[in-house]
């Protein structure tokens, strides 16, 4: 039964999934109304629009039913690593091995926004010392101590060198509490110098060959740990298949952005579109239940455009977004101000981009994470920022600064400075805190204005 | 064409001062000043440190600044200043891990690059009787104990960095009966390299670089950073402090995030005091309980 899209509350949701039933919707098993979900205390639900499709039904399910999966896992028989940090590439030597489940306890970062801080996480990291000065990833601490959100892994592998300090700090913490951690170099991504030999990676960055050369090191000696976890080898055949499932996963969502960044009209919503992107970095503990999401979504949006329907009004203002938000209620507040996401910075660039074949597999791993654009100068991403924002013709930037990160005082000067100086358009800088509601109107004033000078910008 | 101007300023301990004296620069270390403390540089939520640094480096006209990734703070100060300034300038990455041959190796390749680096400046290529030279020279830097009165009040001070306004710290410490048994702040304790053996040196300068600096400089930052907690706890038995002070800068996650660790490892009175994005180092709260700190010593 396909209804006009829109965006329609939890509490429509009821009459909305009665009816898709009724019309003969199928489920896979983690089906189910969505306001059970808010039973289970994931009250920012109730706050949120969610799309009114059958596929975004699937993807918040397939979202929210994680832990479930990772409990089930665990009673199979499949030992469970936690991967940390490098958000994208570990997960896909870990799912070389078929009795491997790999997930990102990172993901604890929105507990307390989706449980609007029921779950009391981030009290649970104050005790410990790890207060506001740090990013929302300090909820991950609360979540190891308390052992109620994710089965606790049977091991634990963390980058380590150029990444963040709030994460590299918090992950130290959880060795002191006795977690073993498994570290492993992510060296900081430089440009060749005269004469250095180099080599591209996703995205088309250069970089040395000396560089590519360590990480493939750390790539075997990460596979190694992992054999000795799943007390099976990874084998070239396994790792190439799993490299392979990988690249299908990120072509759909690829396809799925370009189809919505690009549409006349909007086809489907910022916070769906956010929710797609979080399940390609390791693809929400379930490779094939994300393909399974990610082809419906697709399917769906292609309908849309086609019929050139929208969950939008006509004429919203293109916005390119830097930086995932702490609250997600931050999406449909955009959209109800009349903007419209059309490209992002999620800071997760190299996960959505291919992974080389044809090459040594741990050359390719090596090489898709020193396309992290977090591991290398601020100016490289702020030239991607800036390259993208012009592919999909956005009117506007908004760089979302996020609570104590450590990275977002320094680069957000250097990305507004070159987005304004080499794509002329306006920038935003504001700051969305875990539960946004205590700034929603200077929030809301700052879009407004940033959406009435991109107006203006297009009435010229 | 050598740069008129011959110092190149760093901060960083895993930065060997030899192998930038051998190319013929001049080392300069830098303990950054409160009074070069500008508004320019964006505030909230960058580190004081990083913050002062640069506007420390700023001020100067120097060959070139060298930063290092032992922080993230530390390497997008590098962005910023490499995006704002003309002075070359140079990142070396620091590996966070140290139990692996990888970080050995990525260490040892960027003592190389800088090198290199150096030389695209105006630097000279040392031979390896003037590398020798440079690092037979003692590169210790310990300070060890202050000289003081005979109180019975035995201070610890740890921290990752000194500043020009440091002594005050010290002084105050002392002026309020103490004396400071473990001065490991920044320039001295746990940042100092072992001693350059000159036998295996000859045989491989780098590895015995490598060695001195990256293999045995136990920073909080390292990834395990057990090898800091050893050092803490030996220099603990050492010297017997009765009580600990850590100084500590505002957005500082490493150090932060370690000093419930720190007070559960230690059983003596701790007290962390940050310093702040002012012009003043000691303001009057953090006086405040620096003497309450005292009193409670024994
Ligand atoms: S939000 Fe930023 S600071 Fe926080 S964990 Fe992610 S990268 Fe690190
Ligand atoms: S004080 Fe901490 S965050 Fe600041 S530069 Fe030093 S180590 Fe980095």
């Amino acid at each position: 039964m396909n209804a006009l899209p829109a965006r329609i509350s939890l509490n429509d949701w009821r009459q909305r999934y009665a009816a898709l039933k009724n019309s003969g919707m199928t489920e896979p098993c983690y089906g189910g109304p969505l306001e059970r979900h808010f039973d289970d205390d994931d009250l920012r639900l109730a706050d949120l629009k969610f799309d009114n499709s059958a596929a975004a039904l699937h993807l918040w399910n397939f979202l929210l039913t994680e832990e479930d999966r990772l409990a089930k896992a665990r009673q199979s028989g499949k030992k469970i690593i936690g991967t940390m940090k490098d958000l994208g590439t570990v997960p896909v030597l870990a799912y070389a091995i078929d009795n491997i489940a790999a997930f990102y306890p990172d993901g604890a970062w929105w507990i307390p926004c989706i449980m609007k801080n029921s779950d009391g996480l981030l009290s649970i990291a104050d005790s410990l010392g790890i207060d506001e000065c740090f990013c929302p990833v300090r909820a991950m601490l609360g979540a190891f101590t308390t052992c109620a959100h994710f089965p606790i892994p049977d091991s634990l592998i963390c980058s380590a060198g150029a990444v963040c300090d709030d994460f590299s700090a918090i992950a130290q913490r959880l060795c002191s509490l006795g977690f073993d951690i498994f570290w492993w170099e992510m060296p900081r991504r430089r440009s060749p110098q005269p004469r250095e030999e180099s080599l591209s990676v996703p995205g088309g960055i250069e970089v040395p060959q000396s560089m590519i050369e360590l990480l493939e090191c750390e790539f075997r000696r990460i596979a190694t740990h992992i054999e000795n976890i799943a007390g099976r080898k990874i084998s070239i055949a396994g790792l190439e298949k799993s490299i392979a499932l990988t690249n299908y996963a990120r072509s759909l969502l690829m396809q799925l952005r370009t189809a919505v960044f690009t549409a006349q009209v909007c086809p489907l919503g910022a916070l769906e579109m956010l929710i797609s992107e979080m399940l390609i970095i390791h693809f929400c503990s379930d490779r094939t239940g994300t393909i399974f999401v990610l082809e419906k979504l697709l399917e769906e949006v292609k309908r849309r455009v086609d019929a050139g329907v929208s969950i939008l009004p006509d004429g919203s203002v293109k916005i390119f977004w830097v930086n995932p938000v702490a609250d997600l209620a931050a999406m449909p507040l955009l959209e109800d101000l009349g903007g419209r996401i059309c490209g992002t910075d999620y800071m997760i660039t190299h996960a959505l981009l291919p992974i080389m074949t044809g090459i040594d597999p741990y050359s390719a791993l090596a090489r898709s994470a020193a396309a992290d654009l977090m591991t290398g100068p601020t100016q490289d991403r702020a030239y991607s920022i800036c390259s993208e924002a012009r592919k999909f013709g956005s009117e506007a930037v908004i760089i979302s600064r996020i609570p104590g990160a450590s990275h977002c005082a320094t680069e957000t000067p250097i990305i507004a400075e070159m987005v304004r100086h080499e794509l002329g358009i306006p920038v935003l800088e504001i700051e969305v805190p875990t539960i946004l509601d205590p700034v929603r109107p200077s929030l809301q004033t700052k879009i407004e204005a940033l959406i009435e000078t991109a107006l203006q910008r297009r009435a010229k | 064409m050598l740069q008129a101007n011959r110092n190149i300023l760093y901060s960083c301990p895993f930065i060997p001062a030899p192998w930038i004296e051998a190319y013929g620069f001049c080392a300069e270390r830098i303990e950054p000043s409160l009074h070069y403390n500008q508004p320019c540089t964006p505030r909230q939520g960058m580190c004081a440190h990083a913050r002062l640094f640069l506007n420390h480096c700023c001020r100067l006209d120097p060959a070139a600044v060298i930063f290092s990734s032992t922080c993230d703070q530390m390497r997008r100060a590098f962005d910023l200043f490499s995006f704002y300034s003309k002075v070359p300038s140079f990142l070396f990455n620091v590996p966070a891990t140290w139990q692996n041959l990888t970080a050995q190796k990525l260490y040892r390749l960027e003592l190389l690059r800088l090198g290199r680096f150096m030389q695209s400046i105006g630097g000279i290529e040392p031979s390896i009787s003037a590398l020798a030279g440079a690092f037979g020279t003692d590169n210790q830097v310990i300070l060890g104990s202050r000289t003081c009165d005979t109180s019975s009040k035995l201070v610890a001070v740890i921290g990752e960095h000194r500043l020009a306004q440091s002594s005050d710290l010290f002084n105050l410490i002392e002026q309020l009966g103490g004396r400071v048994v473990l001065d490991a702040l920044g320039t001295s304790g746990c940042t100092s390299p072992a001693k350059i053996e000159m036998r295996s040196f000859y045989k491989d300068p780098l590895e015995e670089i490598t060695s001195a600096y990256f293999g045995t400089i136990p920073s909080i930052f390292r990834r395990p950073n057990i090898m800091f907690y050893s050092w803490l706890r030996n220099a603990f038995v050492q010297n017997r402090p009765h009580g600990l002070l850590i100084q500590n800068f505002t957005w500082c996650d490493i150090w932060k995030a370690e000093i419930d660790v720190i007070k559960k490892q230690i059983n003596i009175p701790v007290l962390e005091i940050t310093i702040a994005d002012t012009n003043e180092y000691l303001q009057p709260s953090i006086i405040n309980r620096i003497e309450a700190f005292m009193e409670t010593l024994k």
